[in-house]
């Protein structure tokens, strides 16, 4: 948040380009793409738990798959049934 | 996505099972080298199943034994798995460059002579013609100079008004236009005779100037003198005159033909065998061998040319003779019938020999003669025509 000053706003850079913000784009039921992650925490075949600079991201489902790995994008896909955050508290 | 499928085609990936307990440690530190990571499945609680690129594989072998797990290979795909398959057939790759430099050699060759627009000048004479200015089957193609032969053939031939040759793929087009002869144009004031241009019956003469020297019903041949150029005048005496007539003459052509109600003819059983021969630049060889099973048989043969694409002929041909099984069967014709068949007959041969269909003014006479057991059916057609021809006389 605190990269996230006047100019790039002025500018219209997206924030996750400047910074390490994950930007997570859910694609109908099935497919999950998170950009900006730092790791995974736990991968089993009905839990993926994941882990950004600003806190943790749980998903709940089926049949995980973890399509496409780089070093800063994951592809989750497979019947997803819920999603949810865990914070980091930040200083 | 399909596009990285093809990418990790070509490179080659490898799926392996990586079994421990380790695995989101395995899978972290390999987001930190940076290590592409496709299609992970966790089908158990101990392993799971990756696609990884050819040339990661070392790293995730050492990333592996520091995080303790174990690394299994399950399948491998992609062109250089497939390329190294085959790396000990080197005969096999040898021959696929031997047949490729083959083609590509046989393509700087001619082997197909193609003739177009010739009429009364035959397609093997032209081929002669070529050959001896130096483009013949198997020739070198750069060792041609294309417009050197034609301007030599124009040169040397004078019934050629034009000859193109186009070389496309390994055929040689010769395109050839023949000359057309004009006529002999005499001039209006020049002194001439008209003479016979070919053998007839003279039916009709209309002479405007000039005397003549035939009557109607006489017979000429060709070149005999009909109308000479002179007229004869009571004050003015013999004068030499431009000739001018048109002189009609009759010409018959007859054709007979004799056949018995009752005749044997050959009906084809609709049995067939095949021959093939091959035939490479003369050399033949024969496929099938031996006789023909059949007794009473027709023969067909057809040759064809070996091409690739449309324009590349090989020098190689194949000979196919067809043997068709004939059987003779008696037929009775009635009179009509038989004079129906005779007379279509007689009309494609006569037509055929003498052109019947050219001529204009023509009468057409049939004569029908039964005779024991058959009929003779003759066809006469009378044919009128102009034939006089000027000609100087000097």
């Amino acid at each position: 948040m605190r990269d996230y000053n006047k100019v790039s706003k002025f500018l219209e850079i997206p924030r996750e380009v400047i910074s390490n913000v994950p930007k997570i784009t859910i694609t109908g039921f099935d497919e999950i793409l998170i950009e900006n992650f730092k790791g995974i925490i736990e991968y089993e075949d009905f839990f993926a738990r994941i882990s950004t600079a600003i806190g943790n991201i749980n998903i709940n489902g089926f049949n995980l798959k973890l399509n496409q790995m780089t070093d800063d994008d994951l592809l989750v896909s497979g019947k997803i049934e819920n999603i949810d955050f865990e914070e980091k508290n930040l200083k | 996505m399909i596009l990285k499928y093809i990418y990790m085609f070509f490179v080659g990936y490898i799926n392996i099972i990586v079994e421990g307990f380790f695995i989101e440690k395995f899978l972290n530190i390999c987001r930190n080298r940076k290590i592409f990571l496709k299609d992970l499945h966790r089908e158990n609680n101990t392993y799971i199943k990756i696609n990884i690129l050819k040339s990661d594989f070392r790293e995730i072998i050492s990333i592996a034994k520091k995080t303790k797990c174990r690394v299994k290979i399950n399948k491998k795909s992609g062109i250089p798995f497939i390329i190294s398959k085959y790396r000990k057939r080197k005969v096999f790759a040898i021959a696929v460059l031997v047949i490729a430099i083959f083609i590509f050699m046989m393509t700087k060759f001619i082997w197909n002579i193609e003739v177009i627009g010739n009429e009364k000048i035959s397609k093997e004479e032209i081929i002669d013609l070529v050959k001896m200015q130096g483009i013949s089957i198997g020739k070198f193609k750069k060792s041609i100079n294309i417009e050197e032969v034609c301007n030599n053939i124009r040169i040397e031939r004078q019934d050629l008004s034009w000859i193109g040759i186009e070389i496309k793929g390994t055929n040689a087009i010769v395109t050839v236009e023949e000359r057309i002869e004009k006529p002999e144009i005499i001039d209006k004031n020049e002194i001439c005779n008209i003479v016979a241009s070919k053998d007839a019956i003279i039916s009709k003469m209309i002479v405007q100037s000039g005397t003549a020297r035939v009557k109607e019903g006489d017979k000429v041949k060709k070149g005999d003198l009909l109308v000479e150029g002179v007229m004869e005048g009571e004050h003015s005496g013999i004068r030499n005159v431009h000739s001018e007539a048109n002189i009609f003459g009759k010409n018959y052509f007859e054709k007979e033909k004799k056949e018995n109600f009752v005749q044997i003819e050959t009906v084809k059983t609709g049995k067939e065998e095949n021959k093939n021969e091959i035939c490479i630049n003369n050399f033949k060889i024969n496929l099938n061998k031996g006789v023909s099973n059949f007794k009473n048989y027709d023969t067909i043969v057809s040759s064809k040319k070996l091409k690739l694409f449309s324009n590349f002929y090989l020098p190689i041909e194949i000979i196919k003779t067809t043997n068709i099984e004939l059987s003779n069967v008696q037929k009775t014709y009635s009179e009509e019938e038989l004079k129906q068949k005779l007379e279509q007959e007689l009309e494609k041969e006569m037509e055929e020999e003498f052109e019947i269909s050219k001529f204009d003014d023509k009468k057409r006479d049939l004569i029908i003669t039964k005779k024991d057991g058959g009929l003779r059916v003759k066809l006469i057609y009378e044919i009128q025509e102009e034939i006089g021809e000027k000609k100087s006389i000097n």
